[in-house]
């Protein structure tokens, strides 16, 4: 597998919180603001990075049947690395990250990575495999960190927008009802981008251009030629539309 | 032509009444409400609840575009779902409270269900609850116009005594042009012993361990002459409403009937606690308001046209009966031993979620056939 791809996977094809659906916890904890998301975020990621190096190292070595209660060992000490810097630098960020920081080693995304990635390949693919999902962990807990910051206090790393903006805070989204609304709203979201581009792609595999002029007209396949742009949007139920090789769900 | 000839399936029933027909007699069954809103609180209250309609209507077509399903807004079911938001709002909210509470109550408690006909809870509580829950202090602050107070029916009614009454009064004197004051149910949760020394007409206060509410006092809150929501003051135009909906057959009597009929059996039955200067005494059994919790609050509304929902109601007749004494229930637990002074929003909500257990433990055996056994978790 090329190393650029083992990168920039996680950033949105593999997503952990939005595609892979992993670390929900924190992802919905301590995400009431932009901060403490930012924190979390590159706080896994450090543990993430390190944990995948020392489970790659010694991946030879380590009992099959234990490697389980080991990766959890590995990444507690590099839990408690953070715990204690973060006690030493930065003793704001851990009181608002609370009982979140030492729950990193129960975190699934770091040990689903050392699990499925790390444990399987050598040292230089599982750093970069650690550091892009860190990334893109800590990308998606901002997202879902700054949308209820804005929407539940009117603010943007903690400082106001607006000049008096408080009127217009909705403070149920910075309370736990809150992230589980802005978390259900932006998986839908970006599932809803995700059918975007699939169909999109099963379009031009076919050879047409949605919405651009009339359709290429696939001669070799009488099925095809009756889809086009116009005809897709607003028939519901209209038979299978056999864009997608194996699915016989409607056409949309 | 397309319309000639209908081809569907037995039974050969046909009737003119469909959503459409049903969803405007309820709108029509909310008017005298929402007139008697515009008299006492002013054109801001039907502004309030036109931002709340408009917002609900095209949320609905956004959301059935979004979805690619056929344009419904014509049947009036999203027009029924701002009225009764905006039933439930303070007057003098904010604009954007009634425009933020239609949004999440048509396009998350409805859509994201499935639409009309699959939402799990009622949209419109379910905007009033994430209301409560995003705006807690403008939903529960309310303001009233002092000027509009010198009104048609304080002027019939000149002799009677009522804490609105005495509240305009004091308004007038100051020169305020709106007042803020504790709704009754409100005051009913924060009673005190004031040994018999009432310096407040129309307060209500506890004496020898029994809440003191004259009848007067139920009868100004029964005529709305009283504080409180948009469409909710006036019990007695709620009341008109529900019975020309019974009328229509739109609602049965069971669902009403249970619930208020518990909501007086349990207000009258369970002590309630009360401030007796020093801590927290509980008045006698079965000496409860429950004339007050039955025409205070959000009773009505709630039992004649939220409860009644037909999407979030159970079918059976027992079924109806078993739904509206849960929320009473949980409505007067609610209110005498909760922190919320009104328990009808949550009592509601709680119990649309248990109508799916409702109508499967009281589904009617099928003439000649085996009960249907409900499915286990």
């Amino acid at each position: 597998m090329a190393v650029g791809n083992v990168f920039t996977r996680g950033f949105f094809k593999e997503n952990p919180v939005f595609v892979l659906l992993l670390g929900l916890c924190p992802a919905l904890a301590v995400t009431t603001g932009l901060k403490n998301a930012l924190g979390m975020g590159l706080a896994a990621t450090f543990v993430l990075v390190c944990s995948n190096l020392i489970v790659s190292l010694s991946r030879k070595f380590i009992p099959k049947e234990v490697r389980i209660p080991c990766f959890i060992v590995i990444i507690a000490t590099f839990v408690t690395i953070v715990k204690m810097v973060m006690a030493a630098f930065l003793p704001e960020l851990k009181e608002a990250l609370g009982i979140f920081l030492p729950l990193i080693v129960v975190n699934c995304i770091i040990l689903g990575r050392a699990e499925a990635f790390a444990s399987k390949n050598k040292l230089l693919p599982s750093v970069i495999d650690g550091l892009g999902m860190g990334i893109g962990f800590t990308l998606a807990i901002c997202i879902i960190g700054i949308v209820r910051e804005i929407l539940g206090a009117w603010m943007i790393f903690g400082i106001p927008i607006t000049r008096g903006g408080m009127a217009y805070s909705m403070k149920v989204f910075i309370l736990a009802p809150g992230g589980f609304l802005a978390m259900g709203l932006l998986l839908a979201y970006f599932n809803y981008l995700g059918a975007q581009r699939a169909r999109r792609l099963a379009l031009a595999q076919k050879g047409i251009h949605e919405g651009k002029g009339a359709p290429a007209v696939d001669t070799s396949n009488p099925t095809v030629q009756t889809i086009n742009s116009q005809n897709m949007i607003g028939k519901t139920g209209a038979g299978p539309c056999n864009l997608c090789p194996g699915c016989d769900k409607p056409n949309f | 032509m397309a319309k000639q000839f209908v081809i569907t399936p037995s039974p050969h029933l046909k009737t003119k009444e469909d959503i459409g027909a049903i969803m405007r007699a309820v709108c029509l069954a909310l008017a005298p409400a929402f007139i008697f809103a515009l008299y006492r609180f002013g054109y801001w209250s039907i502004a309030v609840t036109a931002i709340a309609v408009v917002t609900a209507v095209v949320t609905e077509a956004i959301c059935q575009r979004l979805r690619h399903v056929p344009y419904t807004v014509d049947d009036y079911s999203a027009v029924v779902t701002g009225l009764l938001l905006a039933a439930v709002l303070p007057p003098n909210v904010a604009w954007y409270v009634p425009f933020v509470g239609s949004i999440v109550a048509i396009g998350i408690a409805k859509h994201c269900f499935g639409g009309l006909g699959c939402n799990i809870w009622n949209p419109a509580l379910m905007g009033r609850a994430f209301l409560q829950a995003a705006f807690p202090t403008e939903i529960n602050s309310g303001t009233w116009p002092a000027a509009k107070g010198e009104s048609l029916l304080t002027s019939i009614y000149t002799n009677i005594n009522g804490s609105f009454d005495f509240l305009v009064e004091s308004a007038k004197q100051v020169g305020a042009d709106v007042i803020t004051s504790a709704t009754p149910l409100e005051q009913l949760t924060r009673v005190v012993d004031v040994a018999g020394k009432v310096e407040i007409p129309g307060a209500i206060y506890v004496q020898n361990g029994v809440i003191q509410v004259s009848n007067s006092q139920i009868f100004d809150v029964f005529m709305g002459n009283t504080f409180g929501c948009i469409g909710e003051i006036s019990a007695l135009a709620l009341l008109l409403g529900g019975i020309y909906l019974l009328g229509k057959k739109i609602i049965t009597w069971h669902i009403p009937f249970a619930y208020i009929a518990t909501v007086a059996l349990l207000g009258w039955i369970l002590p309630a606690p009360y401030s007796n200067g020093e801590a927290t005494a509980y008045t006698a059994w079965f000496t409860g308001p429950w004339l007050m919790h039955v025409v205070g609050g959000g009773l009505f509304i709630g039992a004649f046209f939220m409860a009644t929902d037909m999407v979030t109601s159970p079918m059976s007749r027992l079924g109806k009966l078993l739904f509206g004494c849960g929320c009473g229930l949980l409505t007067i637990v609610i209110r005498i031993y909760g922190g919320y002074p009104e328990g009808v929003c949550y009592s509601i909500l709680l119990m649309n979620t248990v109508v799916p257990m409702i109508d499967c433990w009281t589904r009617p055996r099928v003439y000649g056939t085996a009960k249907a056994s409900c499915p286990k978790h």
